[in-house]
């Protein structure tokens, strides 16, 4: 079935980050392009706290998140001197962490270890602890059902539905057409959900 | 809604449908029950999913800081030095070859004049005496007005730098030293083979030789700080002293504590109530210190060229011939034209020299036998103008660091490199047969500028630049195998990131890897072992890397 034939409705693009964080990205890269490495560290502690949200739903909960974010700036400072300012920053960035994930996900499928090690508990936002507590009960099982989707499919659900990005911009991120975000996005509700209702389930039988 | 179809009861959810389709759904799920528990589904997954976006992930922000902070670190010590790295990178094949095959004619024997070099050698050294190299606002004790460039300095001398002074002093032992501004230091020692300045207030940066000799010690409100070869800082403020270093590392006496080595990247602070404090040296402070090592470096290439030419191209234990400082003759250019220092040959001086012994003279100090000489312009750029300004004292953050092997006084990339312009294999078309009766200067390479000139030196370049990459990974072979390897990392990267895999490029990495392993960073040899499995899925370490990274 093509993505046109499919009844997805049209996906309602997120707005833009604002400009000016966006416009001081740039100008930052644009200092890296010019070989001004202090812009790079400024521009780390600017994403940072992004990238590794961004990475943490896009690998789960694995214990080595740290070395995925180093990874991901390793990277980052190479390719920054390619970045045309076609898209904003963000979306480069986003592409950056796609490939750090895809390339993580698929050696770790390789791997086929037990995911039943116990990676350490991730922090909910706020100071309620009954609320923090369903959030991190929410993110464990949104985790375990994400594990279900495959690397490509998961990416575009994550982006799309976790870090709000629009399908253009995960096109691009993804280095993909619009219309093959559509068919991953569809099918991949499909699964998350099914994997959902099935692991609510197992908790509230 | 003729069908149950999962995917409009999420667009549903998530607000995406029109208004007319968001009409035609409701009316469908008051009578479907079956959708209506399908919605609920979604609508739970959705909350779920807005519960998951509010987490926030546990990363070890300080761990992944300090790798950050490395790589930066790293590329600013790349950028201060980039004229060396062009030569490790072999990027610049021409000029590397271009440098050896002006080396190898500098120092091939004349046959008519072989007994001659010998009187250049006898030439007896002047006497060695620190000397200002550049001074703004800087005034010695007891004398009025401001030192000029080229003052000399002796033992005792105390010299003052105005509130928006600053000076760079040339020492005897090679060493060179940064003045800050509204400082205060007296050299108490100034011989080649011993050094020991006091810093009473200010900011100084040296950047120390690697020369042998008693002692470098520099000492500030309490501290005692003894160098081998490194580059540091040490600042005394009201806030107390500071010790900083980019490169080595220093001994430092502390009153009342056991010494305390600091370390490539680590401060240590002696406040006003004896309180000391470790951290982590800023990465302004890193930029100052690596330009001041590249001011010292491009110094140095100087005055080993210097040597070279004055002692008929036989490479002495040249420090002392050659602490006279900065030749007076360079001039001053903007501090982008000179990173880029070098040296240019004619395009006949390597084709067309006849005789060559004493190619270039550079400073009038330097006394030259007479004869005839090459026509060889040298147009040495000045290092790059360096006056940092002073950096505030930031807040010193914790930071363990893996003990870092030191490395040996002498332990430098190109230091002893066997051989490394042996003349036999250097494929330069237009020079005399070669008589190997002179040692060659392999120590020259390492100080040297980029030589650019000489069309007949083009033919040569690639296969010269690929021994000159065998030695460096020799040597770095040789280090790895001492535990010194850590000089080599950047060199090594260089190589291993070559778009053509290579044997050599492959090798490249492995030593990083290695080399990781070794300096107990286990996670950069993982990373180092995970980029060799994917440049090299059939190479010839797999087994390594593999048991490295793990199943």
């Amino acid at each position: 079935m093509s993505a046109e034939a499919l009844p997805l409705p049209r996906l309602v693009p997120t707005p833009p980050p604002t400009t000016q964080v966006e416009a001081r990205l740039m100008r930052l890269v644009e200092r890296i392009k010019k070989d001004d490495v202090l812009a790079f560290e400024e521009l780390y502690r600017l994403t940072r706290d992004d990238v590794a949200r961004t990475l943490a739903h896009l690998v789960g909960r694995r214990s080595d998140l740290d070395d995925l974010v180093q990874e991901t700036y390793i990277r980052l400072l190479k390719a920054v001197p390619n970045f045309r300012g076609e898209s904003q920053f963000r979306t480069f960035l986003y592409r950056v962490c796609a490939n750090v994930a895809l390339m993580h996900l698929r050696w770790w499928r390789r791997r086929k270890e037990d995911l039943t090690d116990e990676p350490p508990e991730q922090e909910a936002a706020g100071h309620d602890p009954e609320r923090a507590a369903q959030a991190a009960q929410a993110s464990r099982l949104v985790h375990q059902a994400l594990e279900k989707l495959s690397a490509k499919k998961r990416v575009v659900f994550v982006y799309h539905e976790l870090c709000g990005l629009g399908p253009e911009e995960i096109a691009q991120a993804c280095g993909t057409s619009y219309n093959t975000v559509r068919s991953r996005l569809h099918h991949a509700r499909l699964e998350f959900t099914a994997a959902m209702r099935e692991l609510t389930r197992e908790v509230m039988p | 809604m003729t069908r149950h179809d999962e995917s409009v009861l999420w667009a549903y959810a998530a607000d995406e449908l029109g208004p007319g389709e968001k009409r035609g759904l409701e009316d469908h799920l008051d009578g479907c029950p079956e959708c209506r528990e399908q919605l609920a589904s979604v609508q739970i997954a959705r909350e779920a999913l807005e519960g998951a976006r509010a987490t926030i992930p546990q990363v070890t922000w300080s761990k992944v800081d300090e790798v950050i902070g490395a790589l930066v670190e790293k590329r600013l010590a790349s950028q201060a030095r980039r004229p060396m790295l062009l030569r490790l990178s072999f990027a610049g094949g021409l000029a590397v070859a271009a440098a050896a095959a002006a080396l190898f004619v500098l120092t091939r024997p004349e046959p008519v004049a072989v007994a001659e070099p010998v009187a250049m050698v006898n030439v007896p050294p002047r006497p060695v005496t620190a000397r200002v190299d550049r001074a703004e606002g800087l005034s010695r004790d007891g004398e009025h007005g401001s030192l000029l460039d080229g003052t000399e300095l002796h033992s005792g001398d105390a010299l003052s730098t105005t509130a928006s002074g600053k000076a760079f002093l040339h020492l005897p032992d090679l060493s060179h030293l940064r003045v800050g501004a509204a400082s205060h230091v007296t050299l108490t020692q100034a011989e080649a083979d011993d050094v020991a300045l006091a810093l009473e207030s200010g900011h100084v940066a040296v950047r120390a030789s690697h020369q042998d000799r008693k002692g470098f010690v520099v000492r500030s409100g309490g501290l005692t700080v003894h160098v081998v070869g490194t580059v540091f800082a040490v600042t005394k403020s009201t806030l107390g002293t500071e010790v900083a270093v980019s490169e080595g590392r220093v001994r430092v006496e502390v009153p009342g504590h056991d010494d305390v080595f600091v370390g490539l990247g680590e401060r240590l602070l002696l406040d006003a109530r004896g309180k000391v404090t470790r951290g982590k040296v800023t990465a302004a402070l890193t930029k100052e210190l690596d330009e001041v090592a590249a001011v010292a470096d491009a110094t140095m290439a100087v005055e080993t060229q210097a040597v070279v030419a004055a002692s008929g191209g036989q490479q002495s234990a040249p420090p002392l011939l050659s602490a006279q400082g900065t030749p007076r003759t360079l001039p001053r250019l903007d501090s982008k034209t000179a990173r880029s220092r070098q040296v240019s040959l004619p395009p006949d001086a390597l084709a067309s020299a006849p005789s060559t012994e004493q190619p270039v003279q550079q400073r009038d100090e330097v006394p030259v036998v007479q004869r005839v000489e090459p026509k060889i312009d040298v147009v040495i750029e000045e290092p790059p103008e360096v006056w940092p300004s002073m950096v505030p004292g930031g807040k010193a953050t914790f930071s363990k660091r893996e003990p870092m092997p030191a490395a040996p006084p002498d332990a430098t990339e190109w230091a002893s490199l066997p051989a490394a312009v042996e003349p036999v294999p250097v494929p330069v078309p237009a020079v005399v047969p070669v008589q190997t009766a002179v040692e060659p200067k392999q120590s020259k390479l390492r100080d040297e500028p980029e030589v650019v000139a000489a069309v007949p030196a083009r033919q040569g370049s690639k296969p010269l630049a690929r021994d000159l990459e065998s030695l460096f990974m020799e040597h770095a072979e040789a280090a790895l195998g001492q535990g010194t390897c850590e000089r080599f990392q950047v060199g090594l990267e260089d190589l291993a990131q070559d778009a053509q895999r290579t044997p050599r490029t492959e090798l490249a990495r492995i030593f990083r890897a290695r080399c990781f392993a070794l300096e107990l960073r286990p996670r950069q040899a993982i990373n180092e072992y995970r980029k060799y499995l994917e440049e090299y899925p059939r190479g010839r370490f797999l087994e390594e890397a593999r048991d490295a990274v793990g199943p």
